[in-house]
């Protein structure tokens, strides 16, 4: 401790190129604090311009962290003690991070004047979150993890909490405070185990750690078990899944959709980067002699898929219906850890990718719906929407389709990436999850349609304007612009995920090769 | 003339297209119409006469073979119709062997489809020319000779096919014809009724039809009668069975006869006749008596190589005629319709022809579909004359004494009446006699004596019930009223209430011929016993093979053939003289003992009736075969199945669908009720019990969330416990 | 033209996006409320998108195998690329996509009313989707379009339906989509293992042989399969059709590459997709659903075409690329029984029907259970009447829909007793029904019963007993369709039926080029056959090498590969003298 806080002093430090790995975020941050400051000079309708000043700043981390990028030129750099890499694999999830970020924003705006709750530290809290999100992406520490992780955390419980009035907001803010902080309390239990085995809290080391001796540690599996089902409840993996419909629920919309996609994206970088980076010999395989946390994974996301499904397919309430859809959503992404295979990873980065675009696209025509005195929470609200607001209607349909992985949409190639990792294995078992997977898909189709059957061919209702502003209405057709895109010609945003991908199997080859 | 042939059958097939498409559109007067109509069926006897001659005269004893229209090569002559790649035989010799399957849109005249060509122009011709009569003013002049013409394409095709395809090609045609032409007047539900019976029955015997050609195809790799027919004489292809014995030839000769069956109407499948005569009489007369119904007597005589190979087919066919033709007659004796009676001799008379052929006289059988042409046609269309002048009136009891108000229509009905009981110099005495010979004298199967004895019945009860139709028709007192119409009524205008008479010459002239063709058709057939030289035998020689000469040396047919005549002449012609003698005697005795019954001793008939009532009563209600059929084969086979099946399909195959589907909603509910409450419930009581110690909890009571938190430490531990159990 | 220079003018991807062009246009470039303008414009578009098809016309029938290639590169990632191709096979049912689509457009002039914009739009990119399933040469590319498909079809159904219509439309929809799903773990199954074999010297000698054969001297096609084989060489997958087909054909020491375990499970995936959307019983229940709640152009896409993506695909997936699981005994035996079930079943079904479309949906269960036992039977001739059944069962099935749209639009109810003697006051309307009702029956003549003669007969030829049960459903097909026929048109005109008026001259001129196809198939079908004889007698030979070892001879004889017309112009005038005494 006191050596790394001599050489915190050291003046070399100061020029020491790590905090160039820092800058997006420090940029971010700067820009979250500014806008706190500013925040309290603005009154009214000015209250507009802390957005406008986040989306600057989401700006200008990005192109900083392009900078980055491009001196890096794709080779992995380690700082901090090799705490902190920024390699291609954070980069990309910073992308993810940032974009997401900025949708998100972008939906906000006239959802919190709807509100009345147009305030500054929303966005500053988006940002502090989009930061913890970032560096989650870049750690490669068991600390660094955790330290980030809360970060993030802590911005979202208050989002969730944000509608002081509502009791519903509070109610689910509470949960998943508490279950957050319980399953960190697990996380980290499981992390001090790992340490307790290994006297490592670097992945790296980690993994060379427990790969010395063939047959793993108990304590290491416990550590394992534990540390994986932290991570489950981050992802909201049934049967840890309870607070996702709660907090979703009750989250103001727009929190909804920015964490139903945010966090989760960064909840699965650190579970790659966890279970990839520092526990692959503990990976196993689907014989009953060897199982690891292929096997443990496969299981929960086959019950992931299914129960998430099912329990959407009935839901009344949008909201709840599109966090369990989320949850079955989550079941998918699995699978690219399943697979562990580049195309598993592949299908892992662009599904998350994709899923910033469809996800956030239907919570935003959800977003849209929520005019003064109609909640727009039910898949009711949606009756007729091709005659109020066709545009709204086709671009929902689209984020649906998007949503149910059917051609020639962004969703169908994430799915495709996935499905093709699992059989590539050649395993039987995997192809058994595959086909538990698809036969998913088929049935998940069945809720997503019922909004289009609302849309479309449900009653007409009184057309009420809706909520819309330009900015919002450029945010969701950039965003079907983009699941359009991806569907339709893949090649760039597949090369884009297999620099994460190429860098998860190039560093599990490498520790592979290291015993 | 020969390579115009193929005209013959297109003339009417343009006629019918023209009529059929411009017919309502052009609103073409009747007059042009008939024209139409008629002039294209002459130019096809024109040509088919002429096409004949040549063929008789000049290509049959150059080439000895029969004319194929393609040979004159290419369209329109004959073109290639189906090819469906490589095939394969599989039965046979050559199993296993593939040949190309390349069916030929051509046309075959020989000595069988020559006769048959001219019968069904000069016959049909006729029938058209009284039509224009029949028909006049009625609403669907154009459909009615559109039809009739496609029904003569149909018929020619089907009879100048080169191959077993195109004869289907005309068997399913004229099939659809006679459907079109039955429920001609549609609105008179009997009539559409009758007309899809008629179509569903026929199909039935399509069926066997099908699978025989298919069996003809896998064996001999063609379907050009040519071609099949000469191989069909090797042994190798087809093994010729003995009585009794059960092989490939009997099999195919099933199929076949099964169709001929259905299509001509003999038992099993015959019930569709009676009813087919809800169509206009001249239908009945031109489809249903003078040529399509004989096509089945054609097809077997066409392929009687196969049929010859199987005595066992050879002996059914004979029974199924011969019984036919007493049964059908049976029946024809209480039928008060006049056109019904008529329907029933006709299956009787076309039993008879099955007979013949059953007992290798194929020749007969054909000399008999010939004379029969003439002497029912020409009954047909005198009852159609006497319908028309009673305002469609079919019921025979209210007719009678017709005789002096339409003598044109009474003389020439006689000459039908008198050629179907077989008084000596009348056509059907001469082929009838020939067959009923033959039955008796036949060596192809056993048991000839038993079923002449039947025929020779079956001739008795013909001439009864003929001279039953003619005495209540055109004898005695009238019973008729003369108002507007019954039965078919379909109004006529034109047709007021006044006193019956003869009907215009446009139908009485087409009687007169047929009446003259009723007298002398026959003697072109006249027997060598009579002292003729059995022209019409002779002429058919070539077609029908001798199967115990065709086994041993190689003589030329025709040589064989007279030596088989010769043979037959010298050795049954004292027999033969019995039969004559006897037939004719039965006939006349039972025609002059059914007139007094019907003119003078009602009293004794009345008699006969009440002794034998219940006979009566059955044989009135067709013996119940309708109901029969109705009942076990239509409604509780075919629509019980149906039925069965949709509410099979209904409520299982597509509840197993809607099921699945409700079972997925079903655990949709559970386990969203299950995330909800269940979970909450479970927990609280753990969280009671925790309450108990904890004191950490009850500071931080909030609702759910511990809950929630011990289903994951739960959960967790229960992870773990599964992790170790399995892999310790 | 030759095909080469047309697929320069890349005359696939025109046929195949111009609907969807039209579509664009028609959202952006027409007011809503502009219904007439928008008929017009989108049956002047379904016109010109069928003009150009007729190019395919120009297909080398002596040559055989796919033409009209075009390959783009598309996701080089995993070698998926833009490959579109058509054989024979693929040409008269592209033929028939554009022309039903032609109808499918005329023919809802009046009926829809509302939301016609919306409609046409649907209506042009569900064909693009069509069309696209049957000329992409890529796997992945077939697996987009196959499900592309089915959107439109459920917005056709589930907007523009009666009364059921959301339930038909949302069954359709999760029915077929659960088996194309499956489907693509097959297709992906094969994707990996093809490298896997290809890395042995002698699977790829094997292989490229099967390529040799199967594209004959067909250059263009032989050079995709090779260069697709040279990605496998390389360990790259290729998603490519006819490689695949190569690899299933490929013969290693007579025995298959592929091992028959893993056949049968691929089998089963494309199984599952094929056999639902055929339909094949017991997988038919959405149809009578779909087909009957469905527009009257809905219905007339989906029986007309639809349905013969299914069979389409056994022919073109099943059968090659996975021969010996085809052939296999037992697959062989329950795909016959299934077969011959539709037929009768389907039948039996039908006759049960109040409702005059399901009637009608339920006849093309028994007409496709006919078409499968065709294909089954793996002989050329079942084969080709298979393939010209397809085209039949298009042709007639669609004018059984259109008929019922007809009377549905003048008198607004489906059911068979609310109609009674048709025929006196819509003569024209009656022969039309005629026709078609005997072209269904299989009428000879009529287009029908060439293709059931062909099936039939192949049939026959491998099982007699499967021939004769088979045969039952057309005595059957002729009990029900004709007693519908009875029902509806004959007896004393119901009064309510008084008023209906005969067809209108638009309604002709969509049923007159259906009847006369229907006349010209019957009568003059070679034209037709000689499109599909060669592919189809490739796809016999894959499936069952050695059947027409004649043809194989003949070719060699020749040193070209055999065409039917020579073979025609070879034979044809001898096969009626040859066996002259």
């Amino acid at each position: 401790m006191k050596g790394l806080l001599l050489q915190g002093l050291d003046w070399r430090w100061l020029v020491d190129q790590a905090v160039m790995f820092l800058m997006p975020e420090i940029v971010l941050a700067a820009f979250a604090c500014l806008l706190l400051i500013l925040d309290v000079g603005w009154r009214g309708s000015e209250r507009r311009w802390a957005a406008y000043l986040a989306l600057g700043g989401i700006g200008a981390s990005a192109a900083v962290l392009a900078q980055t990028y491009l001196t890096l030129r794709g080779q992995e750099a380690l700082g901090f003690y090799e705490m902190y890499a920024v390699d291609s694999f954070a980069v990309v999830f910073k992308v993810i991070f940032l974009v997401t970020a900025a949708l998100a924003i972008s939906l906000s705006i006239k959802f919190l004047d709807v509100e009345r709750e147009q305030r500054g530290e929303y966005y500053a809290l988006i940002l502090f979150a989009t930061v913890g999100m970032m560096l989650m992406a870049s750690s490669v520490d068991l600390l660094a993890i955790f330290i980030s992780f809360e970060l993030a955390a802590i911005s979202v419980y208050v989002l969730v909490a944000y509608f002081k009035g509502d009791r519903k907001s509070n109610e689910g803010a509470l949960k998943y405070f508490l279950l957050g902080i319980f399953s960190s309390g697990i996380f980290l239990y499981g992390v001090s185990l790992l340490y307790g085995v290994t006297g490592e809290t670097n992945l790296r080391r980690i993994a060379m750690a427990l790969a010395e001796h063939q047959t793993p540690s108990f304590l290491a599996i416990l550590a394992m078990v534990f540390i994986i089902a932290g991570l489950f409840f981050k992802v909201a993996a049934v049967p840890f899944h309870m607070w996702a419909p709660d907090a979703y629920e009750g989250a103001p919309s727009s929190v909804t959709a920015f964490m139903s996609v945010g966090s989760k994206a960064a909840a699965f970088a650190i579970f790659a980067r966890i279970v990839i980076y520092g526990l692959p010999s503990l990976r196993g395989t689907t014989s009953l002699e060897n199982l690891g946390w292929m096997a443990l994974i496969g299981a929960v996301s086959a019950l992931t898929m299914t129960w998430g499904n099912l329990a959407a397919i009935t839901q009344a309430n949008a909201k709840r219906l599109m966090a369990y859809s989320s949850i079955s959503h989550a079941g998918f992404l699995l699978l690219g850890l399943v697979a562990g295979n580049q195309t598993g990873y592949i299908g892992l980065v662009i599904y998350l990718f994709v899923y910033v675009f469809m996800n956030l696209g239907a919570w935003g025509v959800i977003i849209a719906l929520r005019r003064e005195g109609i909640a727009g929470d039910r898949v009711e609200d949606f009756n007729g929407l091709i005659h109020t607001s066709p545009l709204m209607a086709v671009l929902m349909t689209i984020f649906l389709i998007s949503l149910a992985g059917i051609p020639p949409t962004a969703g169908f190639l994430g799915k495709y990436f996935l499905f093709a990792g699992l059989i590539e294995t050649g395993n039987r078992w995997l192809a058994a999850l595959a086909v538990i997977a698809v036969i998913n898909t088929a049935v998940s189709l069945y809720y997503y349609a019922r909004f289009i059957k609302a849309m479309f061919m449900g009653p007409v209702v009184e057309p009420t304007p809706l909520a819309l502003t330009p900015l919002m209405k450029t945010a969701l057709v950039v965003a079907a612009v983009m699941v359009l895109l991806v569907g339709v010609y893949p090649p760039p945003w597949v090369d884009f995920s297999r620099l994460a991908a190429e860098q998860l199997t190039a560093v599990a080859r490498e520790v592979i090769a290291a015993f | 003339m020969l390579e115009l042939i193929w005209l013959i059958p297109a003339l009417p097939f343009l006629s019918a297209l023209f009529l059929g498409i411009f017919g309502r559109t052009l609103k073409l007067s009747e007059k042009t119409i008939s024209w139409i109509a008629c002039g294209s069926v002459f130019l096809s006897l024109v040509i088919s006469i002429g096409a004949v001659y040549e063929f008789a005269t000049v290509y049959w004893p150059t080439h000895g073979r029969p004319y194929l229209s393609s040979e004159a090569g290419g369209f329109p002559h004959s073109f290639t119709w189906v090819v469906g790649g490589d095939a394969r035989l599989s039965l046979g010799p050559e199993a296993g062997k593939t040949v190309p399957l390349r069916i030929e849109w051509s046309y075959q005249l020989d000595q069988l489809s020559a006769v048959m060509i001219l019968v069904v122009t000069f016959v049909g011709f006729w029938i058209h020319v009284f039509s224009i009569g029949y028909m006049r003013g009625d609403g669907g002049f154009y459909r009615f000779f559109a039809q009739m013409n496609l029904f003569m394409f149909m018929m020619l095709v089907l009879v100048m096919g080169s191959n077993f395809l195109m004869m289907f090609v005309g068997w399913e045609g004229v099939g659809l014809c006679s459907y079109l032409l039955i429920g001609y007047y549609f609105h008179w539900n009997y009539a559409a009724y009758a007309s899809k019976k008629a179509f569903i029955v026929n199909r039935v015997g399509d069926f066997g039809f099908l699978l025989a050609m298919f069996a003809v195809f896998s064996l001999f790799g063609t379907l050009q009668f040519t071609e099949v027919m000469e191989l069909a004489k090797s042994d190798a292809y087809l093994p010729p069975e003995r009585f009794g014995m059960w092989g490939l030839a009997s099999w195919i000769a099933l199929g076949l006869f099964i169709g001929a069956t259905g299509k001509s109407a003999q038992i099993p499948l015959y019930v569709w006749l009676p009813d087919a005569m809800a169509g206009p009489t001249p239908v009945s007369a031109l489809i249903h008596a003078a040529t399509m119904v004989t096509a089945g007597v054609y097809m077997v005589t066409r392929t009687n190589v196969i049929f010859q190979k199987s005595p066992t087919m050879m002996f059914v066919v004979a029974l199924v005629g011969v019984v036919t033709a007493v049964w059908a007659a049976s029946m024809g004796f209480t039928q008060t319709d006049i056109k019904k009676v008529l329907a029933y001799s006709t299956i009787s008379q076309l039993g008879y022809m099955f007979l013949a052929c059953g007992v290798g006289a194929f020749a007969a059988g054909i000399f008999h579909l010939y004379t029969h042409a003439f002497f029912k046609a020409l009954m047909f269309l005198g009852a159609g004359s006497v319908i028309i002048a009673l305002h469609h009136e079919m019921d025979m009891r209210r007719m009678g004494g017709l005789a002096r108000f339409m003598p044109i229509t009474y003389k020439t009905f006689l000459a039908g009446w008198l050629a179907i009981c077989g008084i000596p110099l009348f056509s059907g005495f001469f082929s009838k006699d020939e067959i009923l010979w033959r039955t008796f004298t036949t060596d192809v199967i056993p048991g000839g004596r038993w079923l002449w004895a039947l025929g020779f019945l079956g001739a008795g009860m013909t001439a009864f019930y003929m001279t039953r139709l003619v005495a209540l028709t055109f004898w005695g007192e009238p019973r008729f009223v003369v108002a507007g119409g019954s039965g078919a009524a379909h109004g006529h205008e034109g047709h007021g209430a006044h006193e019956v008479r003869e009907s215009p010459p446009v139908m009485t002239i087409p009687l007169i011929v047929l009446a003259l063709g009723a007298l002398a058709s026959g003697w072109i057939g006249w027997p060598a016993s009579l002292g003729g030289t059995n022209r019409f035998e002779r002429w058919l020689e070539p077609v029908i093979w001798h199967r115990a000469q065709g086994a041993g040396a190689p003589m030329s047919e025709a040589h064989v053939a007279l030596a088989e005549v010769g043979a037959h002449a010298e050795a049954h012609s004292a027999v033969e003289y019995v039969l004559m003698l006897a037939s004719v005697l039965l006939a006349v005795g039972i025609m002059s003992w059914c007139a007094t019954l019907y003119l003078r001793r009602r009293d004794q008939l009345d008699a006969i009736v009440r002794a034998i009532r219940p006979l009566y009563i059955a044989s009135a209600n067709k013996y119940w075969v309708d109901e029969f059929y109705e009942g076990v084969f239509v409604k509780t086979l075919t629509l019980g199945l149906s039925r069965l099946s949709w509410r099979v399909d209904a409520r299982g195959v597509d509840g197993g669908v809607n099921g699945s589907a409700w079972m997925t909603v079903f655990w949709s509910k559970v386990s969203g009720w299950f995330d909800l409450y269940v979970v909450d419930f479970v927990v609280n009581a753990i969280g009671a019990m925790v309450k108990l110690f904890s004191t950490v909890f009850r500071l931080a009571q909030t609702g759910f969330a511990q809950n929630y938190a011990l289903v994951i430490t739960a959960g967790l531990f229960l992870l773990t416990a599964l992790y170790l159990i399995i892999s310790w | 033209m030759s095909p080469e220079r047309l697929a320069e003018y890349h005359l696939l991807s025109i046929i195949t996006w111009l609907p969807v062009l039209g579509a664009l246009i028609l959202i952006f470039f027409f007011h809503r409320e502009r219904k007439q303008a928008i008929r017009i414009f989108a049956n002047v578009w379904a016109i010109l998108n069928f003009l150009p098809s007729l190019l395919l016309l120009a297909y080398d029938r002596r040559l055989g195998g796919i033409q009209f290639i075009e390959d783009v590169e598309w996701i080089p990632q995993i070698g998926a690329r833009y490959q579109l191709g058509v054989d024979g096979i693929s040409v008269v049912l592209v033929l028939l996509t554009t022309l039903i689509g032609v109808i499918a457009v005329a023919c809802s002039w009046g009926f829809i009313q509302e939301r016609v914009k919306e409609y046409y739009v649907v209506l042009l990119l569900l064909q693009t989707g069509i069309i696209g399933v049957f000329v992409s040469m890529d796997m992945f590319l077939f697996y987009v379009f196959w499900e592309v498909m089915l959107v439109p079809m459920y917005f056709l159904i589930g907007v523009w339906g009666s009364e059921n219509r959301l339930y038909a439309a949302i069954k359709f929809f999760i029915y077929t989509l659960f088996g194309s799903v499956v489907m693509l773990l097959a297709i992906l199954k094969l994707y990996f293992i093809f490298p896997d074999y290809l890395r042995q010297p002698e699977v790829q000698q094997a292989v490229l042989q099967a390529a040799r054969f199967i594209s004959g001297e067909n250059e263009p096609m032989y050079r995709m399969i090779e260069s697709a084989v040279q990605l496998g060489m390389q360990g790259k997958g290729t998603f490519n059709i006819m490689a695949m087909q190569a690899l299933g054909t490929a013969r290693l020491d007579g025995g298959p590459i592929i091992p028959l375990s893993l056949q049968l499970w691929l089998f089963a995936g494309f199984f599952l997709s094929f056999a639902i959307k055929v339909p094949m019983f017991p997988f038919h229940t959405w149809l009578p659903d779909a087909h009957t709640e469905a527009p009257t152009a809905g219905s007339v896409i989906l029986a007309g075409i639809l349905l013969k993506l299914g069979t389409y695909g056994f022919v073109r997936f099943n059968l090659p690329i996975l021969p010996d699981a085809s052939r296999d005994p037992r697959v062989v035996q329950v795909m016959a029984f299934l077969a011959i079930m539709g037929i009768v079943y389907g039948a039996l079904v039908a006759m049960a029907q109040r409702d005059w479309k399901r009637l009608v949906a339920y006849s093309s269960i028994s007409h496709m259970g006919m078409i499968m036992l065709g294909i089954f039977a793996f002989n050329p001739s079942a084969l080709n009447g298979a393939v010209l059944q397809m085209i039949n069962h298009g042709i007639s099935t669609s004018a059984l829909f259109l008929i019922v749209g007809v009377v549905y639009e003048r008198h607004h109810t489906r059911l068979i007793n609310d109609y009674r003697g048709l025929s006196h006051v819509m003569p024209g309307f009656a022969a039309v029904f005629m026709i078609m009702t005997m072209s269904s029956i299989g009428l000879p003549m009529l287009n029908g019963f060439i293709g059931e003669f062909l099936i039939l007969r192949g049939v026959f030829e491998e099982n007699r007993l499967w021939a004769a049960f088979a045969a039952t459903g057309i005595v059957l097909g002729a009990g029900y369709m004709l007693w519908l026929y009875q029902r509806t048109m004959y007896g004393e005109v119901k009064e309510d039926n008084r008023h209906l008026p005969d067809l209108y001259p638009r309604e002709w001129a969509y049923f007159l080029p259906l009847v006369i196809l229907a006349f010209w198939i019957g009568i003059y079908p070679k034209p037709f056959l000689s499109y599909f004889e060669k592919p189809v007698a490739v796809v016999v030979e894959q499936v069952r090498p050695g059947y027409a070892r004649g043809l194989l001879e003949r070719a060699e004889a020749r040193g070209t590969s055999p065409s039917p017309h020579e073979r025609s112009s070879a034979e044809a005038q001898p096969a009626t003298h040859e066996r002259e005494p």
